[in-house]
């Protein structure tokens, strides 16, 4: 394996607390070295790329994404997932169990991990369901699962309607010590709903969901939590209700991360006003009464994590009306970064430190991967470089998903990964993918 | 400055000029029907209209024929049940499908939202709404708009109250919409779970009793609990007869009322639910001049959609 050296760019590292001019030699597919002045070498195959005026941080690790391989390969597969991992700066990305065959079996896991040696360019790791077939009804064999190389659990869009599998969930889960990541949704409450409750859905005649149907949960959880222990990551929160109580049990003591998804933050209940089924999401897209709180939540740290909810829907399945049956999700790998440097540094909501520990640091601790999410030496190599004043127009013809369903589609954009390099390997190079 | 659109999803958009354009054509259309028989017109000779009402309606439906024909226009009803919907072909090939045949209008009812936008963006002719989910019913309130303007002076001086299961009615959506853009105050009445506080960012009075603001309503409007939304309305009132002793407009309530009032009811309406016999057949109600209402106003409608502001008189 060839060596890298990039030279001269702005190395960010939050859990190393370096944000300096630096340059980074790659050995091995590992950190090798980091100093002010590397010496390329006069002979040999090393590669030396110039990363002066760029950002150089670690890759990026999604804990949030469905790639649909197995059973919906029509939306998305492991390989056109994986495409869009690395072109949007993610070298990391977790995969929701809503499979067919659902992520509940070693079986399901095996073949996730040996495709993904085979097709992906970026690590992939499975997430598994924490009900047998996202039921609700028992648990799946966790154990097994983690056995199998699962390292996060979550029953993805499912919520667990019942308090008492919940509760034994999160006792279980102590044996392996990894985190339930759970969506939050009172099905009593958000009924047939397709968009927050409000003025605006009453205007456009479309059912409602109400602020509670989160925030319900979100108090279930946090009080089993308290009670039993076990780690909870609540996976994408939307409403400012829900905020607000877990800022209430905040000095408590309960084991508990939160993500939000970009489009939470990007975008507000405005956007389904034209009936495009493009802005339905589960949970939907709040006010902007919630966005607003939701930015102020990453700002104060009650949020950990920034996910992409990666969601394909192919063309035939968005097509029609907006209504219930459609189904909700929107994609998101390959221009979460460049949404997030736009309206959350760009913004001064957070600086470019805090934005890699929620997307590469943090995400990486939860899940385990002890090698990933900083740049110390002996870390695997999984790096990207960022050049943030690079600006595009965010062309969905050009997408590598297999769908379209892509609520940014002719948006401009400001900040661009140039490079993705994946355990020593370079997979996308001045922001195309590399020819194999 | 002239007529320029050619769609008609909702109330919503229209502004005061063109609700009067379109009331004072109606109102032309009206007068044609008095002799017998009414008056037919030639002026939409050649053009095509296909109905489709892909939900239940009987007075929309036949209104809409009725205008259609007595406009001229060639028209066709698409009947869903024979039709290749039921075969699984998507609502998206349908409408491309009947675009393809040159068709001028379509006159469109779907139990979904927005359903008018969508047809739209595969149907180059012009898309008229008879009924959108619980969203909008525009000339279910264009028809009503016209029947008050033959009884009233002046919308502005008026106090109309809007009372049932205002959260998922289209008919009372659009006519709030109608209602506010021309001025006149407005009050909904229903219980809280039927009618939920953000309802007064439409700039309305929100009243849970009918008792506490009837005697202040020039115009009461009733409809019926729409029993077909049930999938959606989640047991939000406990029963008819517990609606009925709150809202039901009955003549010891009608008594508290002022000495003129009128009441007004889309149809169709269940006699003694939220109105009783007495009423429903009494002067003071409306319902079948805002059917008659109806036809005059669709053809206003489908001129001014297909051919424009032109001089009637």
């Amino acid at each position: 394996m060839p060596k890298i050296l990039i030279k001269n760019g702005r190395l960010i590292d939050p859990v190393n607390k370096i944000d300096k001019v630096l340059d980074l030699l790659i050995e091995d597919g590992k950190i090798g070295k980091i100093e002010e002045s590397i010496d390329s070498e006069i002979e040999g195959d090393e590669k030396v790329i110039n990363a002066s005026g760029r950002i150089v941080t670690p890759g990026l690790v999604d804990m949030h994404a469905h790639f649909r391989d197995p059973g919906y390969t029509d939306d998305e597969d492991l390989e056109s997932g994986s495409k869009c991992a690395a072109i949007g700066g993610f070298t990391t990305v977790a995969v929701m169990p809503d499979t067919n065959p659902i992520i509940d079996n070693t079986v399901v896991v095996e073949y996730i991990i040996s495709k993904a040696n085979r097709v992906s360019l970026v690590n992939i790791i499975p997430i598994g369901a924490i009900s047998k077939g996202e039921a609700g009804k028992e648990l799946s064999n966790m154990y097994g699962l983690y056995n199998s190389g699962v390292r996060l659990f979550s029953d993805d869009n499912q919520s667990i309607h019942d308090a008492d599998l919940m509760r034994i969930a999160l006792q279980y889960s102590k044996i392996m010590d990894v985190p339930l990541s759970v969506h939050e949704d009172a099905i009593e409450l958000s009924g047939k709903g397709v968009m927050v409750e409000g003025f605006l859905s009453s205007k456009m005649g479309l059912v409602g969901v109400p602020g509670s149907a989160e925030a319900v949960m979100v108090a279930r959880d946090l009080i089993l939590a308290e009670e039993v222990g076990g780690k909870l990551h609540l996976n994408e929160i939307s409403r400012k209700l829900s905020l607000d109580y877990i800022r209430f049990v905040k000095s408590r003591r309960i084991n508990l991360t939160v993500g939000v998804s970009i489009h939470h933050l990007c975008m507000n209940e405005q956007k389904v006003l034209d009936y495009n089924t493009n802005g339905r999401i589960s949970p939907p897209l709040g006010s902007e009464e919630d966005r607003i709180a939701l930015l102020n939540g990453l700002k104060d740290g009650t949020i950990d994590v920034i996910v992409t909810s990666h969601d394909p829907h192919n063309l035939t399945s968005k097509l029609g009306a907006f209504n219930y049956n459609n189904p909700p999700g929107m994609l998101g790998l390959e221009v979460a970064f460049s949404l997030v440097l736009e309206e959350i540094v760009g913004k001064n909501i957070l600086d470019l430190s805090e934005v890699i520990k929620k997307m590469s640091s943090n995400p990486a601790h939860l899940l385990s991967l002890k090698k990933k999410g900083n740049l110390g030496i002996g870390m695997d190599a999984d790096i990207i470089i960022v050049d943030t004043n690079k600006e595009w127009i965010n062309d969905i013809s050009k997408s590598y998903s297999k769908s379209r369903n892509d609520p940014y589609e002719g948006k401009k954009m400001k900040g661009r990964v140039e490079y993705t390099i994946v355990g020593g390997n370079i997979v996308v190079e001045n922001a195309s993918l590399v020819k194999k | 400055m002239g007529w320029d659109r050619k769609d008609i999803f909702g109330i919503e958009g229209l502004t005061k000029e063109e609700l009067f354009t379109i009331l004072k054509l109606s109102k032309y259309y009206q007068d044609s029907m008095k002799s017998k028989p009414a008056k037919s017109f030639t002026l939409l000779q050649g053009y095509t209209i296909v109905n489709m009402f892909f939900e239940a309606s009987t007075r929309t439906r036949v209104s809409f024929e009725v205008a259609e024909k007595r406009m001229g226009a060639f028209t066709i009803n698409f009947d869903v049940e024979m039709s290749s919907v039921k075969k699984g072909e998507t609502f998206v090939d349908t409408i491309k499908t009947i675009n393809a045949m040159q068709v001028d209008a379509i006159v469109i009812r779907h139990s979904d939202c927005g359903i008018p936008q969508l047809t739209k963006k595969y149907f180059s002719g012009s898309v008229l709404n008879a009924g959108d989910g619980t969203h909008e019913h525009p000339t279910q309130t264009l028809l009503d708009l016209l029947s008050m303007w033959e009884h009233i002076k002046c919308f502005e001086d008026i106090h109309v109250g809007i009372v049932g299961d205002i959260l998922y009615s289209r008919v009372a959506r659009s006519l709030i919409i109608g209602l506010k853009t021309l001025g006149t105050k407005v009050s909904l009445i229903g219980p809280p779970t039927l009618l939920p506080e953000y309802f007064k960012d439409w700039g309305v009075n929100i009243y849970y009793k009918l008792d506490d603001i009837i005697s202040e309503l020039d115009i009461i409007y009733i409809y019926r609990i729409q029993k077909e939304r049930a999938e959606l309305l989640r047991p939000a009132i406990p029963s008819i007869g517990d609606f009925a002793k709150l809202y039901q407009v009955n003549e010891p309530r009608i008594k508290k009322a002022k000495k003129d009032v009128l009441i007004m009811h889309p149809g169709p309406a269940i006699r003694d639910s939220e109105v009783s016999t007495a009423i429903y057949d009494s002067k003071r109600c409306l319902a079948l001049d805002q059917v008659t209402s109806g036809v005059a106003v669709r053809m206003a409608l489908l001129q001014l959609l297909l051919k424009g502001e032109i001089n009637n008189a």
